[in-house]
């Protein structure tokens, strides 16, 4: 009788998820079954959420964890902790860069910025490449978005003003 | 008949014009490659490009508009078995398998099978629109929330059928996702709900958002996690349209699926959204195989792109024959309309027959139109599944990025969206699928809108949801859906306990 | 790690020919934004001029800025480019146009809802509509009409109010959601009749439309351009008008004067503002191409088509629509904070 660490984890993890949103939804008005508030169905919502959580965190102390193939899928274990980082922190720094550039600095800016941060979180990225790739990618981007589709993005308003 | 003849005479001569062909194909372009992209969809688009039809008259704008509403369709299933990212709500399901399909070297079948079977749905409900059009408009209306509240329950029991894995698990990614639609400002009091004291959720999250993030970041990771499981690796080009054996396989589940969608393209509020899921579910349950589903069946990508293609025309009966949008992408076109002096309402198809038979003919030329366009690019797609990853994932994350910036124009839209790409990647390593939370998020919506809607019609009874028939009907499909689900689920149980 | 140095190497040879081609589109770029750089000194407008307008695209006040923009664009020799920013009933766009910069190249379609109502239902509402914004001119107003189902059990307006007093808690009333139209109009009507009656809340006019034709509702209020089709085609029924004369568009509805209840008299205008700080020059060409578009025949007519009334001559000055705001402000926010319903 084995236990399985990933499903005890993901039943934490509901539970938690359930907890805050009980939390941030407590000061709604649940109203009552009949008269439904706004705070009712938040609520009936997390609960069984959470009740889902307990169940398979409970569930995973008498399972057998299968074995090591699918036990994690995708993480390629001969590789450490920084490989597992790498990718997310990157590509989340990359989206976070763009979103907080695109409005002062522009499509011109934030997209290259984006791209080569992205990059980073290969480990097959070269460098030269990348920065072509990146200057190239946004000028097709400009082209594609701007000119040809009209969207309301900014591309350079330190610039050209819009 | 001779008069439906007549009609559909009146609209391809109106249709047929040069003017309006050509604007037919340049909408169908456009709206494959907003299809394509992330993020952008056919609404904010067409509200771009509203000003471009100011100078010709109400119906080539009108069949301009459309063909980029129905490319938008079939573009979003090319991203979906492609890089499994869903360019479209509609084409969440089309991952399931299609994505799998090009893992194995069928991409091109895939891509193949979704062209055909999206252009056999459309013609068979073109002629359904143009045949039964005001009939089921008057349908439409028999739909009120406690029948919309049963169907969305049902639409929810799917989603058990849907996952591979462990029905718990399938169940608590519906109820995250049931709960992520909480989220945003309560329809009846305004209140903001579970939004952190941010603005920015104040509306809800998006759709695109919560998909990009979900299917878009959490695949990138992944696939930056893992090798072996970058799509490049295992590709070879193989066949690039689907054999005979591959589309007589696929013949039946596009006709059931036509039937689904033409049906639940007609529901107000989007119902349509359903369909494809609902033809998912009904032909894993059917098939003599299901265990081949999740892996690469045809049928999973043939039935549900012609249940969304169905949908996609039927929608616009509500539209064309009683004025009422059964969705943002009409509420556009009810503008359209307007601003050229149309007001759409009961009268158009009497008063303006050239406008009406005109769209519905210009739907199949834009259906024929699709064919001729994307079955000649399914090599350029596979092709284009060999650009090396390295290059290939910046270019999805900007232009995830800029797709998810243009719907609203807000900054924080991007943020949250790399917020749920890590949210997805934790999922999956924890062995969740995201394909019932984003059910759940879809539907979640409607079920509580319709829910309270229909508790303050009845003064907080729950009997009418029983008493009307077509609630009622609903509701035991749905119970009889959860059972014959439930049921292998609890033999199989039995079998290993009585093993043991 | 050791790949890449293996094919770097022969990447590295083709980067001068690269190099070159780059340099020289470097410098046609430039050129190109050097010509941008020196024409921003030119008078106003020098560039398009985005108009965000604060509900999805299709709707009611979308249509309004859209036939009135393309006439504007065509005075001001620039593009006005609509951005729909949606969201809690307008608001979100609103705020977004009153944080821009006020040089006149954003300005705002606000509208009853937004510049009125807005004080009352959101209690955390970041912009204030008497002070925040320079008004530029009224641009259509839409009268509010009262329709019911179509088999709903009165002769006329009279009739309708007497059932709605006898029978207040069996009726159901639609509307769009707290902050449209439909929701403060028909408030208004509640509490000058003194009812109270059950309130369906839907997500926009399309559904509500819907359940008010499939007969799952009673009543509701909302804009003429929204109803004026399905009340021709005998899908729902109209009681009422609430303006001071019978629309053209619809001549057999009465107005609610004639009807016995002259006090109920609304009609959601729309208006163009721009941020405060806008030179008051920049504002005055602004309303002169807003009077220009309302002046022109084929705007004219596509605006009265939809049901819309235009401002008259004094109506239609900036000073016009700042008392406006003012008047409206005082009239709906003790109405709204009555019925307690808050958003934000």
């Amino acid at each position: 009788m084995s236990r399985d660490p990933r499903e005890l984890t993901a039943g934490a993890c509901l539970l938690g998820i359930a907890a805050i949103a009980l939390w941030q939804g407590s000061d709604l008005d649940p109203g009552t079954l009949r008269q439904m508030g706004p705070g009712m169905l938040p609520r009936v919502l997390a609960v069984l959420v959470g009740l889902c959580g307990v169940a398979i965190g409970l569930r995973s102390l008498w399972q057998v964890a299968p074995q090591a193939a699918g036990a994690a899928p995708g993480a390629d274990p001969a590789r450490g902790t920084w490989s597992a980082l790498r990718a997310p922190v990157f590509l989340v720094l990359a989206a976070t860069v763009f979103g907080l550039c695109v409005r002062p600095l522009g499509l011109v800016i934030a997209s290259p910025l984006a791209i080569v941060i992205s990059t980073l979180a290969s480990p097959e990225t070269k460098r030269l490449e990348s920065l072509w790739f990146a200057l190239g990618m946004t000028a097709f981007c400009v082209v594609l978005f701007w000119t040809l589709l009209g969207l309301p993005i900014p591309v350079a308003p330190w610039l050209i003003g819009y | 008949m001779s008069d439906l003849i007549h009609n559909l005479q009146l609209g391809f001569a109106t249709s047929l014009s040069l003017l309006n062909i050509v604007l037919c194909l340049g909408g169908c372009l456009i709206g494959t490659l907003i299809g394509v992209l992330p993020g952008i969809g056919p609404i904010a688009t067409i509200a771009m490009l509203l000003p471009i039809t100011f100078n010709v008259d109400p119906t080539s704008a009108l069949i301009m508009l459309a063909g980029i509403y129905y490319g938008a369709q079939y573009g979003g299933s090319t991203t979906a078995i492609l890089v499994n990212i869903p360019g479209e709500a509609t084409a969440v399901v089309t991952v399931l398998d299609g994505h799998p399909m090009a893992r194995q070297g069928r991409a091109g079948i895939a891509l193949g099978i979704a062209a055909i079977g999206s252009f056999i749905a459309g013609t068979i409900s073109t002629l359904v629109v143009a045949a039964l059009g005001v009939p089921l408009s008057e349908l439409a209306l028999w739909f009120g929330p406690p029948e919309y509240f049963s169907l969305m329950v049902l639409g929810l029991t799917l989603a058990i059928v849907l996952v591979q894995g462990s029905l718990l698990k399938a169940g608590s990614m519906v109820l995250l996702g049931l709960l992520l639609s909480t989220v945003g400002a309560d329809l009846e009091t305004g209140q903001d709900r579970l939004t952190f004291g941010l603005d920015e959720l104040s509306d809800g999250i998006d759709f695109a958002v919560l998909a990009m993030g979900l299917f878009g970041f959490a695949e990138v990771l992944r696939n930056l996690q893992s090798f072996e499981a970058q799509p490049q690796v295992h590709t070879t080009i193989g066949r690039l349209l689907p054999s005979r054996e591959d589309f007589k396989r696929a013949l039946r589940p596009i006709l059931r699926g036509t039937g689904l969608g033409s049906i639940l393209g007609i529901l107000p509020g989007n119902g349509a959204v359903l369909a494809p899921f609902a033809s998912y579910a009904l032909e894993k349950r059917i098939a003599d195989d299901s265990s081949r589903f999740g892996r690469g069946a045809i049928e999973g990508v043939a039935g549900p792109e012609a249940a969304n293609n169905a949908g996609a025309q039927t929608a616009f009966i509500p539209l064309l024959t009683l004025g009422i949008p059964p969705n943002a992408v009409m509420a556009l076109m009810v503008g359209a309309m307007t601003i050229h002096g149309i007001i759409p309402g009961p009268q158009v198809i009497n008063n303006r027959p050239d406008l009406f038979w005109g769209m519905v003919t210009s739907m199949w030329i834009g259906n024929l139109a699709l064919l001729a366009i994307n079955l000649p690019l399914v090599g350029l797609w596979v092709r284009l599944l060999r650009v090396p990853y390295r290059l290939m994932f910046p270019a999805i994350l900007i232009f995830c990025c800029i797709g998810i910036y243009s719907i609203n124009n807000r900054p924080g839209d991007v943020l949250l969206m790399a917020g749920f790409g890590i949210v997805g990647h934790s999922l999956f390593r924890l062995g969740f699928e995201p394909a019932p939370l984003l059910l759940g998020f879809v539907l979640g919506r409607l079920l509580e809108e319709k829910l309270r809607q229909a508790l303050v019609l009845s003064r907080g009874s729950f009997l009418p949801f029983v008493t009307r028939p077509v609630s009622c009907g609903l509701l035991i499909v749905a119970v009889a859906v959860l059972i014959i689900a439930l049921l292998p689920a609890v033999r199989k149980k039995r079998a290993e306990v009585s093993l043991s | 790690m050791k790949n890449s140095a293996r094919t770097s190497r022969t990447s590295r040879l083709s980067v001068p020919n690269r190099w070159r081609k780059l340099q020289a589109v470097a410098l046609g770029a430039a050129a190109c934004l050097w010509g941008t750089v020196v024409s921003a000194a030119d008078p106003y407008p020098a560039r398009p001029i985005t108009e965000i307008v604060p509900f999805s695209a299709g709707g009611p006040t979308d249509v309004i800025a859209r036939i009135t923009g393309e006439h504007m664009s065509k005075v001001l020799g620039q593009q006005i480019v609509i951005e729909n920013v949606a969201g809690a009933g307008g608001t979100t766009g609103i705020t977004r146009g009153a944080q821009a910069k006020g040089d006149g190249y954003t300005i705002m379609m606000g509208h009853m809802g937004t510049h009125a109502a807005a004080p009352a239902l959101y209690p955390r509402l970041k912009y204030n509509p008497e002070k925040d914004f320079e008004p530029i001119g009224l641009a259509v107003g839409t009268p509010i009409l009262i329709v019911a189902k179509k088999d709903f059990p009165a002769k006329d307006f009279r009739e309708f109010v007497a059932y709605l007093k006898a029978n207040q808690a069996k009726v159901n009333e639609a509307h769009a959601g707290v902050g449209s139209v439909s929701f403060t109009t028909c408030t208004l009507f509640d509490s000058q009749l003194g009812i109270k009656p059950a309130r369906v809340a839907y997500r926009g006019t399309g559904p509500a439309l819907n359940d008010l034709m499939g007969g799952q509702v009673d009543y509701m209020c909302d804009q003429i351009v929204n109803l004026a089709e399905q009340i021709k085609g005998g899908k729902i029924k109209a009681y009422a008008i609430a303006t001071e004369k019978r629309s053209p568009a619809l001549p057999d509805v009465p107005t609610t004067a004639e009807g016995g209840m002259p006090e109920f008299q609304v009609s959601a205008w729309n208006a163009l503002f721009a941020p405060k700080g806008t030179p008051k020059d920049v504002v005055a060409k602004l309303n002169d191409a807003l009077v220009k578009a309302l002046d022109d025949a084929t705007t004219r007519q596509r605006l009265l088509d939809l049901g819309g009334i235009l401002p008259d001559g004094p109506g239609r000055t900036p000073a016009a629509l700042g008392d406006l705001v003012k008047k409206e402000v005082a009239r709906w926010t003790p109405i709204l904070k009555a019925t307690g319903a808050v958003g934000d």
